[in-house]
């Protein structure tokens, strides 16, 4: 080999060299991005597997969204804090809770193409900064018969009136009031056209997840204590540790307004931690939450989609059917013809909350759930689903 | 017969060597180049990193060995060897608002307890790993970072007692090992801006909360606030959440509702440690400048660089369902010199730390 071609030769195998050294680093930075990129897309770009029938109105990262068949709509734009929409019976819109982080949320009504109608609560009470406790949370509205309106609102708290031991009960309770009344600190505090409904276990988080029975009656989920000697459990969780909290879904068969300690009656056990309750519409069927529990403690990494009977002439519930399990199911919703559920559980994976559908949730005796959405992030309230 | 010889004869024989033995050292220079050249390239990917990690990672456990026990078979407190692939090893997880935020009477900065204490012991070849959280309020033996005996208190005093930083660790670690007659392998240190950089950096954490957690004076000492006891509002849902690092450290720290207190605050952090795990088994090496980039100033751990990749295998072969999550609440409520703090029944505990925590 001549002296230049082998001078070339080598030159050629050191900018090579030089090549494979910057691949390495190149090929090492595209491999961050790829693990640190957003997952997530927005709803309106995303792929939907499955059409249901009918539509599903959702909240996702503070926005509210339509799905048609396969098609999404934005109804509000995303980080407005809105969430846990929910549907005025009758034809109506919609309600939702729109939430300003760290200190209040408020609920508001909008028509179905997701335009603010009005504003029903106004619950930004404090005038300085540090007046945290003024402030209000109101969560989880429902419409029952005849327009009454059913909320969570963290209305009594603790020694509100003395700073020195200020917020640190803080509880919700459930109020109820005529859709369209102002909702306010005060017409709460003084029953000015809102009456409390239950009364929550102090420093349990609550009373949560109203849902309004057409005969009348709510059910309703009450957080307690499980060791027993303070809440409302009839008996105490086994092996559970003092102070561990379970929840129990609760039926008040007839409202006793202001007066304490109408708790209704326990439709589940404190052993199986159930939540979130969704009512077919010919409220013969309940879907539910619930954890399990081992050693009197609530599993953190998994909750089972159920599915229970309920008789509301006599209020009873029937067996707990767990139709998905090993997953972290959360917020189901019926069909409009009552026998197909959706929910949120993470997609296979990764922890992101997509939309589940089961076929015939009730009567399938192996329900096989379909993944709707993708690419999503749900947050923790239910969707709702209309014809 | 020198004269005979051609001036060109040597090099004659010069070149027909250089076709043959240079010819096999050629390629393997080339391949020595290459490999260099690749090294290089990833030594300035991860350059950043290095310099990062250099300030927070390497400490090692500095304890002296413990007094003789009562139990038999008790493990030694002396600093153990790196983690193999299939050997099993514990790791102390700390996380604290140990950030200097607060003052002494003479001016110096004031650190804190470590006001999360969770043991994990990872088991790679049986693919398990055990997480079990020791409450803050412990009434217990205080030990120093050299292992010596101190006053009692309680058990997350041991970090703040002895200063900042690693010192702070190797008092906890001592403290621990003593008091619940455990080994440690590696510490992990992490500040609640460490958490909320961490959290993000993943793009958030989701979880289904079990209950609603409120609080209306939760601090607001991070993530941009400039006063140490500034309060903020916080409401996390029941239901499936999706956290960003703000938002999953109130779900964490908050406890002023909640009736469960600490052990309330012990269920969530293993929660949150499980989500985590989640989004953190997505990871490769190459994510590696963000997570440096993430904890910068925020983390402390003896866990060696050249361990991160084994515990990313470890974190993905590891399933949910293979995580047993253990708290401990052998303890009544008691006060001593007027502090709320958990007397130990130490015999029901160590029955539960040893059912876990084998002596080695």
């Amino acid at each position: 080999m001549s002296r230049p071609r082998r001078l070339l030769t080598w030159t050629l195998i050191l900018v090579l060299m030089a090549a494979f050294g910057v691949g390495v680093n190149r090929y090492l930075a595209i491999g961050s991005t790829t693990a640190f990129a957003p997952a997530t897309k927005k709803p309106t770009q995303t792929n939907v597997r499955l059409a249901l029938p009918g539509t599903v109105y959702f909240a996702d990262g503070g926005g509210l969204f339509a799905l048609t068949g396969t098609h999404i709509t934005q109804l509000q734009a995303e980080g407005g804090g809105w969430t846990q929409p929910v549907l005025i019976p009758g034809g109506g819109g919609l309600l939702a809770v729109k939430v300003t982080a760290n200190y209040y949320s408020d609920l508001y009504e909008l028509n179905r193409s997701g335009r603010v109608e009005a504003q029903l609560s106004h619950d930004s009470g404090k005038v300085t900064a540090t007046e945290l406790g003024a402030d209000d949370w109101l969560y989880y509205p429902a419409v029952g018969p005849g327009n009454t309106l059913y909320f969570s609102y963290d209305w009594p708290k603790g020694n509100v009136g003395d700073p020195a031991q200020c917020c640190y009960q803080v509880d919700f309770s459930i109020w109820e009031t005529t859709l369209g009344a102002d909702i306010t600190r005060a017409n709460v505090q003084h029953a000015a056209g809102i009456t409390q409904q239950s009364w929550a276990n102090y420093y349990t988080g609550g009373d949560v997840s109203p849902v309004p029975l057409v005969g009348g009656g709510l059910l309703y989920v009450d957080y307690e204590e499980a060791y027993g000697d303070t809440g409302q459990l009839s008996t105490p969780l086994a092996g559970a540790a003092e102070s561990t909290v379970v929840s129990q879904i609760r039926l008040d068969p007839k409202p006793r307004y202001n007066v304490a300690g109408s708790d209704g009656t326990a439709l589940t056990q404190p052993q199986d931690d159930c939540a979130q309750p969704a009512l077919n519409p010919d409220e013969t069927e309940i879907a539910m939450i619930c954890t399990p529990v081992a050693n009197g403690t609530p599993s953190s990494t998994e909750s089972d989609l159920v599915v229970a009977s309920f008789d509301a002439a006599t209020g009873t519930l029937g067996p707990l059917d767990r139709i998905i399990t090993g997953t972290m199911a959360a917020s189901p919703t019926w069909s409009t013809d009552g026998t197909d559920l959706i929910y949120l559980a993470p997609e296979a994976g990764d922890g992101y909350f997509e939309l589940w559908y089961v076929k015939d949730a009730t009567t399938s005796l192996a329900p096989h759930a379909k993944q709707v959405t993708t690419d999503l992030d749900l947050d923790g309230s239910a969707a709702v689903w209309t014809s | 017969m020198s004269l005979g010889r051609s001036p060109g004869g040597p090099r004659r024989r010069r070149a027909s060597g250089f076709r043959r033995i240079p010819r096999v050292r050629s390629i393997l220079l080339v391949l020595l180049g290459f490999i260099l050249s690749g090294v290089v390239g990833a030594l300035s990917f991860f350059w950043p990193t290095i310099i990062t990690a250099l300030g927070a990672t390497g400490h090692g456990i500095q304890v002296s060995a413990p007094t003789p026990s009562a139990v038999p078979g008790s493990p030694s407190a002396t600093p153990t060897t790196v983690p193999t692939s299939s050997s099993p090893f514990t790791v102390l997880l700390m996380g604290s608002d140990n950030d200097g935020k607060f003052t002494t009477s003479s001016g110096a900065p004031y650190f804190c307890c470590a006001q999360s204490l969770i043991l994990v012991r990872v088991n790679p070849a049986a693919g398990a790993v055990t997480m079990l959280s020791i409450p803050r309020d412990l009434w217990v033996p205080i030990y120093s970072a050299s292992g010596e005996r101190m006053s009692d208190g309680k058990v997350s005093e041991a970090f703040g007692d002895a200063g900042d930083g690693s010192s702070g660790a190797n008092a906890q670690i001592a403290t621990i090992e003593q008091d619940f007659q455990v080994t440690i392998d590696h510490y992990v240190w992490i500040g609640l801006q460490g958490l909320i950089n961490l959290i993000d950096e993943v793009g958030g954490i989701d979880i289904v909360a079990s209950h609603p957690v409120m609080d209306d004076n939760y601090p607001y000492d991070v993530a941009g606030s400039t006063n140490p006891y500034a309060a903020d509002r916080v409401a996390v849902l029941p239901g499936a959440q999706h956290l960003d690092g703000v938002e999953a450290l109130q779900y964490v720290r908050s406890r002023h509702d909640d009736l469960s207190s600490d052990l309330g605050r012990n269920v969530r952090q293993q929660q949150v440690l499980v989500a985590l795990r989640q989004k953190l088994s997505q990871l490769s090496l190459g994510d590696i400048n963000n997570l440096a980039s993430a904890l910068s100033g925020e983390v402390l751990t003896d866990v060696p660089l050249t361990q991160f990749s084994l515990l990313l295998g470890i974190s993905k072969d590891v399933g949910s369902g293979s995580i047993q999550h253990v708290y401990l609440t052998q303890y009544s409520p008691a006060t001593v010199n007027g502090q709320d703090v958990l007397e130990p029944d130490m015999s029901a505990i160590m029955a539960v730390i040893h059912q876990y925590f084998p002596a080695s």
